[in-house]
């Protein structure tokens, strides 16, 4: 166990190294420079020279590399030139939002899609069963941002019962959820699709085993029984999906924060690249790198736990 | 072997057994034929404006509306297959060749190679693939060109681990290290023994992967990052009606429609294939 | 059982959600009524820098200018000077002098001292000084330095007379006062955000990308403003704060020209407009092999459509532009040519070029407004034989394609500069020593760029008409672009709760906010 962490950090942190190395590379081939996109003509000669040399882009990219990495161990990410923030704090900012708004929405995908793959399983090949297995498709499969649209068009135009722009007011607990809601739903609806399959599938999997039978023939109560396997079974699919949707946090939210207007990472990002602002794009990503493997490896772990069929080490992913 | 008996009419036969399957599949013939005949069926130029008759909703000559410059939405959907097809294919390919030949790598080399590659892969895949491709696009200007090209590098690590992991289970088997031992030539034993094994699971994969690609190929349009103007890539539509939505819902509607289907009839269409070809890998979504 | 519970849980969550939200509105109500009069209004990109020497964008000038007091100011929705901090101001008649005199006790927000003379000192020399690195360093371009006479008193002393100094320079962000002392004790980096200033409004708190909050500074010298707090709210999309102005969240936005109308219709809002002074254009590079033939550009001036752009890309609620200097500044150009679609015309000019196809390109920066504007071009072009290719660009990578030797390969492009209300920021881009730089048409003109020269130290308002006239004549003649529009920026506002006031180019005058009327 104990080495199977430690080749899980090694590999993590090679994983950051390259992907360091990646950007910074990348940041001296990609054409456009910072001080000009965001000043546009009022850039002069020395002030694009000043904001060069306080990115750090006069430096060759092996100074770079190894001065931004000195520096991630003391956790400093640098600064942001135009505002002169600490990147970290900036990170720190809008990283609540983001995980909040990915939690949310996994909390929302555990409530809808364990009772809908529970009812398909307990009513397996009826009606009801084939309908909710289209709708879970159709969930899994249409994009996040034609979700996020349309229900901008619904919420914002038409029915106004949810606020959907922006976080709500600040300091204001009941406002931010309401604001959280839709955003929630939109990125819940895939997870919903996923855990109901999933549940299904290792419902229908339990039940089909002869124990029960045996079990059954032995009079002890049906409903009761059900629901303690399903739950259980329920449980294994359900931390897998969770780490998966945690690890992929940014994923979903970019598109969701930049329709319904909420900071996160995802606009953080994205804003960083339009602006050229490298070193924001640098901590940024090693951030999100970082939480990727980490949420797997917890997942992991969990997971091993949970079902000791599972070898550690074992699972490929 | 199983794939001997499944030649491709049997397996056509066999997907439009299931109602999905038959779903699926019609939903990809029709969108074929919509590409195919698109200058038949589209009752417009799908770039002809007509700025009087702008962001209209449906009539009897503009059965879906118009969009912003007044031009037939209807036409313009029809051609964004098209485009969603142009790149998807190209796309899935180059990600495959690539993955398939890491994967091949990785798997039959092992060792410090191997890790070398799992390496690779994990980096790639830290960061989402939309930012990855905003990142290689910003660096390589928006084009379709360079949209295949970035999508094709940014998801072939899921082809490469499939393969791998193949290639793995297929090197314990005896037959492998036999004809190792024999002296056979590594290429012929990949050639000969591997691949063949390998082929299902990235049949698979693929056609998953398809609406995967018009996904995120819609999306990188969605944000301005995509084919050129006025090519009608359904994100483009999509982002059109985004700044005119409180003038006309119909250009995210249509548009959004589009896409949903397309990658409904993708999935189903791949999830009874793979049903078909691989029922060990049904259940293991996500 | 197990699902009732679950059941059960769901609803109790719920229950909590209600409640929560159902609380904290009525709070929210309360507090309106009897508590600080709040305004809230909409920005659409976070702060970055509200030192008025390092400040970047629109909003770093509009929040910085509640914050800081300057010697002079514009009057409320006017162009109109008059003093601020000054006491007594005086140009002396050759122009090369400017004395004045500071009210006496006026003290610097945060406990931060009286402003002096001193403090007018530093805060116009640096602008000129390296370690600022100031932006708007050409603002005091011709600053030789500030005299000080007494403590109150003192000189502006400049090499040679400028024009736009009591036009732009002075009312303005780059003529206002800071803190000396407090500045070389915190240094540069510590005066980014946190600023202070000794205006009508102090900085209370800044959550980046969601809000910035001023409030009543309690020892103004100057009327005290009406609110006694605004809120800048980031809302980045303009849909989204359209949403936000009609929910209440926020009480004045600047809106689209696509939704005009829906507010217009609307009592509970207001709206108000002014024309921008901006310019906006499609440029056409005169040194591409391409286009090097008057005849081929006005060939494509004659074919392009311009109110077309405008109808698709602003609803229409623009006017179209016909030359660089906006209506109602000095220079402006009454009998300009206002170029409307003509094929006939352009397929001569075509003829008298010689040539009946060409593949060109126009490269945008991606933005909807300007790939409208292209794909209208294309269209337009299309009749004349000529094959436009669009390409749309990120914002970064657009920036990059004018520099240099690189700027060879431009062909058409999509261009908007930000304008200040003197004629002399407009032409400043074009004159030749810009080639390379902004001037992405690499028109050189060498009388163009005498007359740029006698514009910025021609004092008599008349003369320089005449001068600015000439020069955007002699850019209309050699046909290098196709002026869109200057654009006009709508704000709707909530009608029963404020009532805004902005110069004529719609630079808002918090301070000047009211109430309803």
């Amino acid at each position: 166990m104990f080495s199977y962490i430690l080749k899980r950090v090694v590999s993590t942190a090679l994983v950051c190294i390259l992907l360091i190395i990646f950007l910074s590379l990348l940041i001296h081939i990609v054409p456009g420079d910072p001080a000009k996109t965001i000043l546009g003509p009022r850039a002069t000669p020395e002030l694009i020279e000043k904001i060069h040399t306080e990115m750090g882009l006069d430096k060759t990219p092996f100074q770079q590399i190894t001065g931004f990495f000195l520096n991630a161990l003391h956790g400093d990410l640098g600064t942001d030139v135009f505002t002169g923030r600490p990147i970290t704090e900036m990170i720190m900012d809008v990283f609540p939002h983001s995980l909040i708004l990915t939690t949310a929405s996994l909390l929302l995908a555990v409530l809808l899609g364990i009772p809908l793959g529970i009812f398909s399983a307990t009513h397996p090949n009826t009606i009801g069963d084939r309908i909710l297995a289209f709708l879970s498709i159709s969930f899994i499969t249409i994009p996040s941002y034609v979700v996020a649209l349309i229900f901008l068009l619904i919420f914002s135009a038409h029915l106004r019962i949810f606020p959907v722009i922006g976080l709500g007011s600040s300091g204001n607990v009941g406002d931010y959820i309401m604001h959280l809601i839709i955003p929630a739903l939109v990125l819940s609806l895939s997870w919903v699709g996923y855990l109901a399959r999933l549940v299904r599938t290792s419902l229908l999997e339990v039940l089909n085993e002869t124990y029960i039978t045996a079990e059954r023939s032995m009079g002890i109560k049906n409903r009761t029984l059900l629901f303690r396997l399903a739950l259980k079974n329920a449980l294994i699919p359900t931390v897998a999906v969770l780490g998966v949707g945690l690890g992929k946090m940014l994923a979903g939210t970019v598109f969701v924060e930049i329709i319904f207007s909420r900071p996160g990472m995802g606009t953080l990002i994205m804003k960083a690249i339009q602006n050229r602002n490298y070193p924001v794009v640098q901590g940024v990503s090693l951030i999100i790198a970082l939480w990727f493997v980490f949420a797997n490896l917890l997942a992991d772990i969990i997971n091993t736990r949970l079902d000791p069929r599972i070898q550690i080490g074992k699972t490929e992913r | 072997m199983r794939k001997k008996k499944n030649s491709e009419i049997g397996v056509l036969s066999q997907l439009v057994k299931t109602p999905s399957g038959l779903i699926g599949t019609i939903i990809i013939a029709l969108l074929l034929i919509t590409a195919i005949f698109a200058p038949i069926l589209s009752p417009y130029d799908f770039s002809t404006q007509n700025i009087s008759e702008r962001l209209s909703g449906p009539t009897s000559e503009h059965h879906l509306g118009t969009d912003h410059l007044g031009r037939d939405l209807l036409s313009r959907i029809i051609y964004g297959t098209r485009i969603a097809l142009k790149v998807a294919i190209p796309a899935v390919i180059i990600s495959l060749f690539i993955g398939v030949l890491l994967g091949l790598i990785a798997g039959y080399f092992g060792g410090i190679i191997d890790y070398i590659i799992i390496i690779i892969l994990d980096t790639i895949q830290s960061l989402p693939s939309i930012v990855l491709a905003l990142v290689m696009l910003t660096l390589l200007g928006p084009s379709l060109t360079n949209l295949i090209v970035v999508m094709g590098l940014t998801l072939f690590p899921g082809y490469s681990r499939v393969v791998r992991a193949q290639v793995m289970s297929a090197r314990q088997e005896l037959y492998v290290d036999a004809e190792k031992a024999l002296g056979a030539k590594p290429l012929r034993i990949i050639a000969g023994h591997i691949l063949p094994n390998v082929v299902p699971a990235v049949i698979i994969l693929s056609t998953m992967d398809l609406p995967a690609v018009i996904t995120i190929e819609a999306g990188l349009s969605f944000l301005g990052m995509g084919v050129r103007p006025p090519s009608p890539s359904w994100g483009v539509i999509l982002n059109d009606g985004f700044s005119h939505f409180r003038q006309s819902p119909w250009p995210i509607i249509t548009a959004g429609a589009a896409l949903a289907i397309t990658t409904f009839g993708f999935t189903l269409f791949g999830e009874s294939l793979r049903d078909i070809l691989d029922p060990k890998m049904s259940g293991m979504d996500s | 059982m197990k699902n009732k519970k679950l059941f059960k849980g769901v609803l109790i969550i719920c229950a909590i959600l209600i409640g929560l939200t159902g609380c904290s509105k009525e709070k929210e109500s309360a507090a309106q009524k009897d508590g600080p009069k709040i305004l809230k209004v909409r920005i659409n990109a976070d702060i970055k820098n509200l030192d008025p020497a390092r400040r970047y964008s629109r909003w770093d000038d509009v929040i910085s200018a509640t914050i800081f007091d300057g010697l002079v100011s514009y009057k409320a929705n006017s162009y109109d000077i008059e003093n601020v901090l000054a006491e007594k101001f005086e140009i002396s008649e050759d122009g090369h002098e400017i004395y004045f005199k500071l009210r006496e006790g006026v003290q610097f927000q945060k406990g931060a001292g009286e402003v002096t003379a001193e403090d007018v000192k530093f805060s116009y020399e640096r602008f000129r000084d390296e370690k600022t690195a100031s932006a708007y360093s050409d603002d005091w371009a011709n600053l030789d330095h500030v005299e000080v006479i007494s403590k109150y008193e003192g000189k502006i002393i400049l090499t040679e007379p400028f024009a736009p100094l009591m036009r732009t320079t002075l009312p303005l962000n780059s003529g206002v006062i800071v803190p000396k002392n407090y500045i070389e004790k915190v240094g540069l980096d510590g005066f980014t955000t946190d600023v202070i200033g000794c205006g009508p409004y102090y900085i209370d708190e800044w959550q980046p990308d969601q809000k910035v909050v001023v409030k009543k500074n309690p020892d103004y010298y100057g009327k005290a403003p009406y609110w006694d707090e605004i809120q800048f709210i980031v809302i980045s999309d303009n849909q989204s704060a359209e949403i936000a102005l009609q929910a209440g969240e926020v009480d004045f936005a600047e809106i689209s020209t696509n939704t005009v109308d829906t507010f217009k219709d609307n009592p509970d809002f207001g709206i108000t407009s002014n024309s921008d002074l901006d310019y906006r254009w499609i440029g056409l590079n005169v040194e591409n092999p391409k286009l090097q033939d008057v005849n081929v550009r006005k060939a494509i001036r004659a074919a392009a459509n311009v109110p077309d752009m405008i109808t698709a890309a602003y609803n229409g609620m623009v006017e179209q532009e016909t030359a660089i200097v906006a209506p109602g500044l000095l220079g402006y150009w009454a009998d300009a040519p206002k170029y409307t679609q003509d094929l006939d015309k352009a397929k001569e000019y075509m003829a008298a070029a010689g040539i009946d196809s060409l593949d060109l390109e126009i490269a945008v920066a991606d933005t909807s407004e300007y790939r409208v504007w292209a794909e209208v071009l294309q269209q337009n072009l299309k009749e004349i034989g000529i094959n436009l290719e669009i390409n749309s660009m990120e914002s970064g990578t657009f920036w990059e394609i004018g520099d240099g030797d690189k700027g060879k390969d431009v062909e058409l492009f999509a261009m908007a500069f930000q304008m200040q209300p003197d004629p002399s920021w407009a032409t400043m881009w074009f004159t030749s020593d810009q080639v390379g730089i902004w001037n992405w048409m690499r028109w050189a003109n060498p009388e163009f760029d005498e007359l740029h020269k006698q514009g910025l130290s021609e004092t008599d308002d008349q003369k320089r008409q005449v001068i600015y006239e000439k020069m955007q004549k002699l850019m209309d003649d050699d046909a290098v672009a196709i002026w869109v529009t200057n654009g006009k920026t709508y704000f709707a506002y909530n009608a029963k709760k404020c009532s805004p006031a902005m110069t004529p180019n719609n630079s808002l005058q918090f301070r000047f906010f009211s109430a309803a009327k």
